[in-house]
């Protein structure tokens, strides 16, 4: 039923929009602030859990450095209280990226049971030679592309994966890489890039690395529950693995033994196999010399007989000389004979001739004389000459053939000689080519007799070394024989999810928040209280006359009471609903959005906590109704007729101000009715001041958070890490090689210091801690490097002991002279002097020299990275770096700082929200403050402008007090910031980073000028609302 | 001679809600210089309204107001203002003194707005505070009160001195003593006071009498003898 009751309790309301806003906005803000603050943390962890639920996060890990096997996962896969066991591959391998870039990658093999990947973009993988590239480096342009294994892999790396390229088909986040860190490793630069995520089948790995468990039994994250669950699977899992560690060496015994039988009846049939070969080798060696030996044999014999041609040839000759000179004698007495005979033979001739003549002239002439006798006898005469005419005619003939016979005799003889001349010519011929033959011969047999000594040595030579050989491989097994005997169980180790770093930075930097949630309500609902305490008290007083005649009607004072305290209970009900709502959507929201620099893995999930909300409902109606009551019970109990009567205003006092005459004395008098003002109603000043003190410390709180972080970036990389580029080496560089780079590079570079890094794990306070070890025999480090603390510049830490990063230092508990214990990969933990703490922001940090870590380390300084200047632009240099020298990366300082600024943006969204907060806090106290002095001074404000007050001098007579007030506050805020700024940067501690706790100048500046904006604005406002105050107030009736 | 305030058929209508109230009809009459002007009527006959009017608070809907030959009626809202604060002394029933301020400062508040102020600490002397100028009003009775509002309103050094029911809120004796001052301020000072009030006993020491009924003026009567205050009874 509506009654005249409810309806004068609601007009009530909206007769006074202002005062009852006031105490709905302030208890909105204040219940905004502390349940967002409140539920950011819930909401993460709501996020977090609801993450690794979905994407199935391990909760244990098992290792065993001697690997695990498909019948191992089966075997825990039947564990009870196991849900789920998955066999993985991981590898750490560099890759090439795009134009040849190199990284190094950490490769994971896909599950679909455990650590499922959430896929972000693209599609999952079909094929083994495709993969999923980590979301958090790689962006969208990366699909389709494909990632190379880089032949700068060790062959131990390679064999690893199946194949040398994979193809990006999508991207995705995995769950055991909540954060961005990506861990260590031991390949170059020390730090993996980035994961990549890839069908088991594209793993060449014979064994899986690890075996990743679910459990039946779990609870919400970091609960306690869920410890318990954890903590009592952990020995069963461990002496299961113990067990399972046992059998897979008994296997790899057997298979060892196996292959060393295998191997050693290979061994002995290459023995045998040598042995055989070299006796046949031997014997054709034997063979050859015999050969050799027959050869030369024949060889004298064929030299004999050459001699023996030559004496014959010689004797042929030598009778040939004979022969031809008795020929030749011969020839000359037939000659000489011939001649003679012929010239007898011719004077016969013409013995006759001439007779003939005669003759024929004595028988012409005896004829002609006719003497017959005479002619007879001249005719006979001439008969006997005709007769020897034919003697000597027979005698010639006779002698020619007696000489043809002669000549015949004669040319036989020549010819018999000629032949002998031709025969002796050819055995001369002969017994050169027989030479010449023999010759050959030797130098064949020459030849020979070489090789067969080359060959013999050779042989020797080449069975010389297999029987090296053989005994290695002898040795080798007999001592695989020994190793494997001695072959004791793996190291096993059972891993929960603590030791993944992103579920346990987690837990750390989401309850950061929860820690920022313990001082602003406090403040807030203080303010709150203070609103509302005034703004009520006023209206009690405004309506004396009213609770009069009500008590004179006969209303309870209870029912009077209630109307008052209803009146803020219902403002600050609907408040907190709307703070409550606001709050927890909006705080969480932004909250989320800057962690997501860090933790982007989810979209934020919105929780609601009832019990939050009753708490914030009953604190704010402790500050609202509570506080109603308490200040108007006094004045809701009088009797009615005195509350009929006007009440005895408050009386003005006198300040502390008016004994200083000098000022008070130059004060006019509405300086002196504002500062009398001020000092009238403590309540309200202190109201104001912590308001505006509170807005100012808001404002200082959040550029100062902005300050400290987003410096950060370019003091680590400008004032910090000075260097302008840092290059991985491809190889280690030895001093000849590091002279030479700084050689080659001294026309781009204008300095550069050759380093060896080293990742090593920290105990530390909070967990162990992941640092890098520099360490370097060149001192001038420094100049890239700036160790520094307090403003003053350290030096590089003598032999023997090391400069810590201070953030490091003071989680590890040391400082200068203590011992600071850093642990080796291998487990083994060594501890160090500290020299020195420096000033560092980001990472962690240790400086040595070269001595110390050969002598920490016990190996010796690989300079594998160098840190440079370059003299021009670092990014040319970089290129240059990148195809002239033996470098595997570059990276350049200035795009770090520039990723890292980018970043950093997202915190220009806290501090919008802080801003926001507190014009918010702001204009809540200025305007309930104002609205208050207004209705309150209604009469005074009435009485002045009937006095004559110009318009502008009635609104200084009001606001006067505001600014007075605002700048009291802003200086007021400032130790407030300070302290607020330095307890909620200590709240804000992420593991990495070492904040630069500070506040510029400039900060101060702007949030007193911001302040002192927000009242101008209240004012601007407010001052229509003095104008609208009727002169005629002043003539009415004091209530 | 030439009247100081002369009123010419002022009529004032306040209109809102569809409501419309003649709180002025066609109100005419004239104050000389130095006299002391009582206003009386009923409640809501419209003596508050003529009193804003004639204070420069509120504006009129028809006629003429002259001070001095001035026309107030023709004034802008700055030079509403400035007349109040120069030519006009108000003198409120609650006395509407600033609390903050001991009542010495109430007097400085006003004095301090005129070019040519009354030394205040003379006037709380002139009104017999002398002893009590460093006071709160919180501190002085309802009486004190007021003639701090009245030093408060002659500080000024005004043309004109309003005072609205004086004494509504005082018991009789202390009333007697702040009318008298009044009285006294008027015959010394040559000062013209206008007092509204609905005691017709108070017509007996006006110069002037001025009657108003439903918004329309009933008599205007001269008074040739004003009887001094004390010897006044109500």
């Amino acid at each position: 039923m509506v009654t005249a009751w409810t309806k004068h309790r609601a007009r009530e309301i909206i007769k006074s929009p202002g005062r009852y806003f006031a105490i709905l906005s302030i208890v909105a803000l204040g219940v905004g602030l502390f349940t967002g603050l409140k539920i950011t943390t819930a909401d993460m962890l709501a996020t977090g859990d609801k993450y690794i639920k979905d994407y199935k996060l391990f909760d244990y890990r098992l290792v065993s450095t001697l690997g695990l096997t498909e019948d191992d996962v089966e075997y825990f896969r039947g564990l009870r209280g196991v849900k789920a066991a998955a066999g993985a591959y991981e590898t750490d391998f560099i890759a090439e990226v795009g134009e040849g870039e190199a990284v190094v990658l950490k490769a994971h093999s896909i599950s679909t049971d455990i650590n499922v990947p959430a896929l972000v973009a693209g599609r999952m993988p079909k094929a083994p030679n495709e993969c999923l590239a980590d979301a958090y480096y790689f962006g969208e342009e990366m699909i389709g592309k494909k990632i190379t294994v880089s032949p700068e892999n060790s062959e131990e790396t390679a064999k690893k994966l199946a194949y040398t390229e994979y193809t990006v088909v999508g991207l995705a986040r995995s769950v055991l890489y909540l954060y961005m860190e990506r861990g260590t490793t031991s390949l170059a630069g020390g730090r993996v890039s980035a994961f990549v995520l890839i069908p088991p089948d594209g793993f060449a790995m014979d064994y899986y690395t690890d075996i990743y468990v679910s459990l039946e039994e779990g609870g919400y994250i970091y609960s306690d529950e869920y410890k318990a669950a954890a903590k009592k699977m952990e020995e069963p899992l461990k002496s299961a693995l113990k067990g399972r560690g046992v059998v897979r060496l008994d296997s790899i015994k057997a298979e060892a033994y196996a292959e060393i039988d295998k191997a050693r009846a290979e061994y002995l049939s290459s023995l045998e196999e040598y042995n055989t070969q070299k006796a046949d080798a031997m014997r054709e060696i034997e063979e050859g010399k015999e050969a050799l030996l027959d050869a030369e044999k024949q060889l004298r014999e064929k030299e004999r007989e050459l001699s023996d041609g030559m004496v014959q040839l010689e004797e042929a000759k030598r009778d040939y000389e004979s022969g031809l000179a008795a020929y030749d004698e011969a020839k000359r007495n037939f000659e000489a004979e011939k001649a003679k005979t012929l010239s007898q033979l011719a004077a016969a001739r013409e013995e006759i001739s001439k007779n003939r003549a005669i003759l024929e002239e004595a028988i012409a002439s005896a004829e002609a004389a006719g003497d017959m006798a005479q002619l007879q006898y001249l005719r006979a005469q001439l008969a006997e000459l005709e007769k020897s005419q034919k003697q000597l005619d027979a005698q010639k003939a006779q002698a020619e053939a007696k000489f043809a016979e002669a000549e015949a005799q004669l040319s036989r003889t020549k010819a018999q000689l000629d032949a002998a001349a031709a025969e002796i010519g050819r055995a001369e011929r002969e017994l050169e080519s027989g030479r010449a033959a023999l010759d050959d011969g030797w130098a064949e047999y020459e030849k020979n007799k070489k090789e067969l000594k080359k060959a013999e040595e050779e042989t020797k030579k080449k069975f010389a070394e297999a029987e090296e050989k053989l005994a290695d491989v002898n040795e080798k097994i007999n001592k695989a024989l020994t190793d494997i005997n001695f072959l004791s169980p793996p190291d096993i180790y059972v891993l929960g999810r603590d030791t993944n770093a992103g579920y346990t930075s987690f837990e750390n930097d989401s309850s950061i928040i929860d820690g920022v949630a313990k001082v602003f309500p406090v403040f807030f609902f203080l303010v709150a209280a203070l609103v509302c305490s005034t703004t009520m008290a006023r209206m009690v007083d405004e309506q004396r006359m009213q609770i009069g005649t009500l008590k004179a009607l006969g209303y309870s004072d209870g029912a009077i009471i209630m109307k008052y305290v209803w009146y803020s209970a219902s403002a600050s009900t609907i408040g907190c609903i709307i703070g409550y709502f606001g709050g927890t959507r909006l705080f969480p929201y932004v909250i989320w959005t800057v962690y997501g620099i860090i933790y982007g893995f989810a979209p934020l999930v919105f929780t609601d906590n009832w019990w939050l909300l009753s708490l914030s409902l009953l604190v704010s109606l402790a500050c609202t109704a509570g506080v109603t009551f308490l200040s108007c019970r006094a004045e809701l109990t009088e009797m009615p007729a005195r509350l009929m009567r006007p009440k005895a205003p408050k009386p003005g006092k006198r300040v502390l101000l008016e004994r200083v005459g000098f000022v008070w004395n130059r004060m006019n008098f509405l300086q002196k009715i504002s500062v009398r003002n001020i000092f009238r109603y403590k309540k309200r000043l202190f109201m104001m001041v912590l308001g505006i003190g509170g807005c100012m410390a808001l404002l200082i709180t959040g550029f100062g958070i902005r300050d400290s972080i987003s410096g950060i970036a370019h003091d680590q990389f400008g004032e910090i890490m000075k260097y302008d580029l840092e290059a991985a080496l491809k190889s280690a560089h030895s001093p000849e090689e590091i002279e030479k780079f700084k050689k080659d590079t001294a026309g781009f570079l204008s300095k550069a210091v050759f380093i060896c890094q080293k990742s090593v794990e920290v105990p530390t306070s909070k967990g162990v801690k992941s640092a890098s070890v520099i360490a370097t025999a060149d001192k001038t480090i420094t100049e890239l490097i700036n160790i520094e603390s307090g403003g003053h510049k350290l030096s590089f830490p003598p032999g023997g002991s090391v400069a810590v990063s201070d953030k490091l230092a003071m989680l590890a508990g040391v400082g200068p002279g203590d011992m600071l214990t850093v642990r080796l990969s291998g487990g083994t933990e060594q501890k160090v002097k500290v020299d020195s703490v420096f000033e560092n922001h980001a990472f962690h940090y240790i400086l040595m020299t070269e001595a110390t870590y050969e002598s920490v380390f016990g190996t010796s300084c690989e300079y594998a990275a160098v840190l440079a200047n370059a003299k021009g632009d670092p990014y040319e240099a970089a290129v240059r770096l990148q195809n002239e020298f033996e470098v595997q990366t570059v990276t350049v300082t200035d795009q770090i700082r520039r990723n890292v600024d980018n970043m950093m943006h997202s915190l220009n969204y806290v501090v919008y929200v802080v801003i926001l907060c507190a014009a918010a806090l702001a204009f809540v106290v200025l305007f309930n403050l104002s609205n208050i002095n207004i209705t309150e001074r209604t009469r005074e404000i009435a009485t002045i402008k009937v006095l004559g007050f110009y318009p502008r001098e009635v609104g200084s007579y009001v606001f006067r007090e505001n600014i007075v007030l605002t700048v009291g506050g802003v200086f007021a805020g400032i130790p407030l910031g300070i302290w607020l700024h330095r307890f909620v940067m200590s709240q804000i501690d992420f593991d990495i980073v070492n904040f630069n706790v500070r506040i510029f100048p400039v900060s101060f500046i702007i949030s007193a000028l911001l302040t002192i904006a927000f009242d101008i604005i209240v004012d601007i406002i407010m001052r229509r609302k003095l104008a609208a105050i009727s002169m005629v107030e002043s003539l009415k009736a004091v209530e | 001679m030439k009247p100081f305030v002369r009123l010419e058929n002022v009529c004032k209508v306040y209109e809102g809600d569809g409501v419309r109230v003649e709180a002025l009809r066609n109100v005419s009459f004239e104050i000389q210089r130095g006299e002391i002007c009582v206003i009386i009527g009923q409640s809501g006959a419209g003596k508050t309204t003529l009193l804003n009017i004639l204070g420069g608070m509120d504006t009129l809907t028809s006629g003429k107001v002259f001070l001095e030959g001035e026309e107030i009626s023709a004034y802008g809202k700055m030079k509403l203002t400035a007349y109040r604060r120069f030519d006009i002394g108000f003198v409120f029933q609650f006395y509407n003194l600033i609390p903050n301020l001991t009542a010495l400062e109430n007097v400085e508040l006003a004095a301090q707005l005129v070019r040519s102020p009354i030394s205040p600490a003379k006037l709380l002397a002139d009104v017999g505070l002398a002893d009590r100028m460093h006071n709160f009003p919180a501190q002085l009775s309802g009486g004190e009160q007021q003639r701090v509002a009245i030093a408060r309103a002659l500080a000024k050094n005004p043309k004109l001195l309003l005072c609205d029911e004086p004494t509504g809120a005082l018991d009789y004796q202390t009333g007697k003593a702040v009318l008298a001052l009044l009285q006294r301020q008027s015959r010394e000072k040559g000062m013209t006071v206008v007092i509204i009030t609905h005691n017709t006993a108070l017509t007996a020491m006006g110069d002037r009498v001025v009657s108003i009924k439903n918004g329309e003026i009933s008599s205007v009567t001269l008074n040739c003898s004003p009887k001094p205050v004390e010897e006044i009874e109500w």
